[in-house]
């Protein structure tokens, strides 16, 4: 059999072949070699080393596995879309979530004596969410736009959330995709600047 | 262009195809004529790579929107130096990129080693040919760069704005030159399993190119964190972002790697350990490069959302099983010529470095892969943020803070209290002085803050024992040869690059951990929403918002301008401009900080939003120690230099190490 495999087959796949033939029994000297390995004579000294140590790393990594299992007992916090939340029996006020939605358009208000103190209302596959943020908002915060809030969910179902953060790049990426191929949609310089700002005489201009 | 692009990339994935192939069979068959054919494939190889991202570039640079990635990353108003760096800014140009690194890496150790070691550099081209057809397959049939637009479009969608930094030039080459460097090392050891040659020579030969890895993925880690400190405006440098997670693990492995190669090359040890590093640091690039394009780990710093991630993952599967299959078929081979004797000695310090980076980079990757594992184990995801990592890894970091300072010094095989007292009483005592002395100074209100006074108290103690180092050696080199200080000091770091360049980067690595435990605790920040002329009080500091200005800077960005007068002590100290930056078909702003930076503390202010009414929010942080930070990055990378320069003397050493240890245990060859 392995001399007509030889024979018939070209040059390259004689590699191969060969390869295919003698596996059976590489696997075995190799589960030999291990076995081999494992069963060697140890002394009694060089044995209560080996334990030493062995106990020695074992402290380290349990010390580790200790300070990761409580890191996480203490700090994870369950991760929803607005509808996942919506839709979960338990309640989980007062745990720490962080939930996922894109902003309702028009929901965003400030108020008018504190500017960094704002309500807005998140929504996912038509569940919403209000929300009541204090803080300076993100660049990409929009009307429509994605965002993940951190924080927690008192009893009226208001979430407070105490970080407000926008995925930016994946949504830039997330227009190609959806095949809006055409550049000359360009906002006009008046759309993309906010409204106020750009009006003319409202702000010394200069050029540089 | 474009067709010579996409047909060069075609050839260059069958020439390396054949390559792998004949390299493997001629090391196996002793055919002398099919290793010489295959030996012409790493610079064919090169060679087609190369053309193809020429075509690319050409492309970026001319303006060609007939290409889908071009039109996607670039525009006619691009500035050339963007248009240039554009070439990665996506996940197409990022591996056809990539693939260009490591070619041609793959051509220089071609080139060093073509001549000599014909038993297994063989097999390490050909595992690198291997790892080059991976990335060639994805680039010709799954994201391939030259994929055209039937109708070209007029204008290109324009590049990230915040990629339009000049980091975005320096961060991602450097940190790609780092993970794909580990393609070397990694070669080489799967090539010394293969051929049975399992001696510390793979470890020689790819000595420098751990370094250079090391190095360059240290570096793009620095960077990225400066990066993300001026760019993305919110007062920090470092997120345990996932992608971030992704550079950082390799990283720790490699450090791991770095310090346990050196007990094999002095002691034989542990060789079945260094290999697994080496597999790991490897698998642990290609993991990142998962996480980073797959979009299954929510990160900012997504590429598109593409099934590639799998494709990865099926990579990684294949490595993981079939090295750890290979480790297991030479562990007879990979036995260790010497025992751990002592846990007070030089050997186990650098078991339990080894251990406690590992520990550090593990904890990193449960907290990242987390959320994937609890929502398949429980069904709900649960995702942990920077406050894990910080409760987790700050205890750890410390403990490796406290090795880098007892390691370096601590007798080989067994210290003696005698020799533990010479080395260690000095150190010792300075830390205590420390210690006392910060007591009074330092606030110890909560957690963070006792971290940091700890951190403070080791870092004098770290410092101390490698300064000692330094005084010890040049003040008995004065002693034999009557130069002076300057001279001696010089000397001796030159006459022993690699073990006082070793010493330099631990300094760097104590005033990176001195400027983290300084920031992360005794930081401020305020945000206020004020109209011109009013101001507010932070850490002594008086600020004064002055005046609102917009500026058409070209005709695709706008830039709205803050001015914001510091005062301090009642005089005028500083003004700082933070801005908003509007660029042209993009709809998000970018905000550029000002950042006044002093080796004490950084003020960094933020334009956060700005009304009609010229009212605007400000925020601004309290940042202690942050240069710190950037002074370390900067003393590591003098410090590897040095220790990465060749040098004609540690050669020798070897050689006469190699020898003795033949006259001391001769080899079975020679009997």
């Amino acid at each position: 059999m392995k001399i007509e495999v030889e024979i018939f087959t070209s040059f390259f796949f004689k590699g191969f072949a060969l390869t295919r033939l003698n596996s059976g029994c590489y696997y075995k000297k190799s589960l030999n070699k291990l076995l081999k390995f494992f069963n060697q004579r140890i002394d009694p000294v060089m044995k209560q080393k080996k334990v030493r140590f062995l106990v020695g790393s074992l402290l380290i990594v349990g010390a580790i596995g200790y300070l990761i299992t409580m890191g996480i007992s203490n700090t994870s916090q369950y991760f929803f879309t607005v509808d996942e939340l919506m839709s979960q029996k338990v309640s989980y006020a007062g745990a720490g979530l962080k939930v996922k939605g894109n902003v309702v358009d028009g929901s965003i208000q400030r108020d008018p004596n504190d500017y960094l103190n704002v309500n807005f209302s998140i929504e996912e596959n038509n569940a919403s969410l209000k929300v009541a943020y204090q803080g300076v908002t993100p660049d990409m915060f929009i009307d429509g736009g994605e965002v993940v809030v951190e924080g927690t969910l008192d009893e009226n179902g208001v979430f407070h959330a105490n970080t407000l953060l926008t995925s930016c790049p994946s949504k830039y990426e997330a227009e190609k995709e959806a095949g809006k191929m055409h550049p000359g949609k360009f906002p006009k310089a008046d759309e993309y600047l906010k409204p106020g700002i750009n009006k003319a005489g409202a702000l010394p201009k200069t050029t540089i | 262009m474009n067709d010579i692009g996409e047909f060069t990339l075609l050839v260059a994935l069958a020439t390396a195809l054949y390559g792998c192939v004949a390299y493997v069979m001629s090391a196996r068959g002793n055919r002398i004529d099919l290793y010489l054919s295959a030996d012409k494939t790493p610079f064919i190889v090169w060679a087609c790579v190369t053309i193809s991202s020429i075509c690319l570039w050409k492309a970026f640079l001319t303006d060609d929107f007939s290409l889908q990635y071009v039109w996607a990353y670039s525009n006619r108003e691009l500035d050339t130096f963007y248009k240039f760096s554009s070439f990665w800014g996506g996940q197409k140009g990022s591996l056809l990129f990539w693939t260009l690194l490591l070619t041609t890496y793959m051509l220089v150790v071609y080139f060093q080693n073509r001549k000599k070691n014909l038993r297994v550099v063989p097999y390490a081209m050909a595992v690198m040919l291997a790892v080059v057809v991976f990335f060639l397959f994805l680039i010709n049939f799954s994201t391939n760069p030259f994929e055209r637009i039937p109708l070209p479009p007029e204008d290109g969608r324009g590049l990230n704005p915040l990629l339009q930094n000049y980091w975005m030039v320096i961060h991602p080459p450097t940190l790609y030159l780092g993970y794909v460097g580990f393609t070397v090392p990694f070669a080489f050891a799967v090539a010394a399993l293969l051929s049975k040659n399992l001696d510390d020579s793979w470890i020689r030969l790819t000595r420098k190119w751990t370094l250079i890895s090391w190095f360059f993925l240290c570096m793009g880690n620095l960077f990225g964190a400066s990066w993300a400190y001026v760019e993305l405006g919110w007062g920090g440098y470092w997120a345990w972002d996932p992608v971030e997670n992704a550079a950082f693990m390799p990283l720790l492995i490699a450090t791991a790697f770095l310090h346990s190669v050196m007990i094999q090359e002095k002691k034989d040890m542990m060789k079945v350990w260094n290999m697994s590093l080496i597999l790991l640091t490897f698998a642990m690039t290609i993991f990142g490069t998962f996480i980073t394009r797959s979009g299954l780990i929510q990160s900012v710093h997504t590429f598109d959302e593409a099934t590639l991630g799998y494709y990865f993952l099926a990579f990684l599967f294949v490595i993981i099983v079939a090295c750890s299959a290979l480790i297991i078929a030479r562990l007879p081979l990979l036995k260790s010529a010497n025992e751990l004797d002592s846990f007070l000695s030089r050997e186990s310090s650098f078991l339990f470095n080894n251990l406690v980076l590992l520990g550090i980079a593990f904890a990193t990757f449960w907290g990242t892969i987390f959320p994937i594992i609890s929502e398949a184990v429980r069904g709900v995801k649960i995702t942990v943020g920077p406050p894990f990592y910080n409760q987790v890894n700050v205890p750890i970091g410390l403990a490796l803070l406290a090795l880098i300072g007892i390691g370096p010094v601590i007798a080989w095989r067994r210290a003696t209290l005698s020799n533990l007292k010479k080395n260690f009483l000095r150190p010792v005592i300075v830390g205590i002085i420390a210690a006392v002395a910060l007591f009074p100074v330092i606030p110890l209100g909560n957690r963070a803050e006792i971290y940091t006074y700890v951190t403070f108290v080791l870092c004098a103690f770290v410092l101390t024992s490698i300064l000692t180092e330094f005084y010890k050696g040049t003040v008995s080199r004065m002693g034999l040869q009557e130069e002076s200080v300057v001279g001696a000091l010089t000397t001796m770091t030159w006459r022993n690059k690699r073990r006082y360049g070793g010493y330099i980067v631990h300094i760097g690595m104590v005033l990176i951990f001195a400027g983290i435990a300084g920031s992360q605790a005794y930081g401020t920040h305020t945000e206020k929403h004020l109209k011109l002329g009013e101001s507010f009080k932070i850490r002594g500091y008086t600020i004064t918002y002055e005046k609102l200005v917009a500026i058409e800077a070209t005709s695709i960005k706008t830039r709205i301008i803050a001015q914001l007068a510091v005062e301090r002590d009642g005089k005028r100290y500083w003004t700082g401009h933070p801005e908003k930056e509007f660029y042209k078909g993009q709809n998000q702003p970018v905000s550029e900080v000002d950042v006044l930076s002093t080796w004490k503390e950084d003020l960094y202010m933020i334009l956060a939003d700005f009304r009609e009414d010229e009212s605007a929010t400000i925020k601004v942080y309290v940042n202690p120690m942050v240069s710190w930070i950037w002074t370390g990055g900067w003393v590591i990378a003098f410090g590897t230099m040095i220790s990465m320069w060749p040098d004609r003397l540690e050669q020798r050493r070897r050689l006469d190490r190699v020898r003795r240890q033949e006259q001391l245990f001769p080899s079975p060859a020679q009997e």
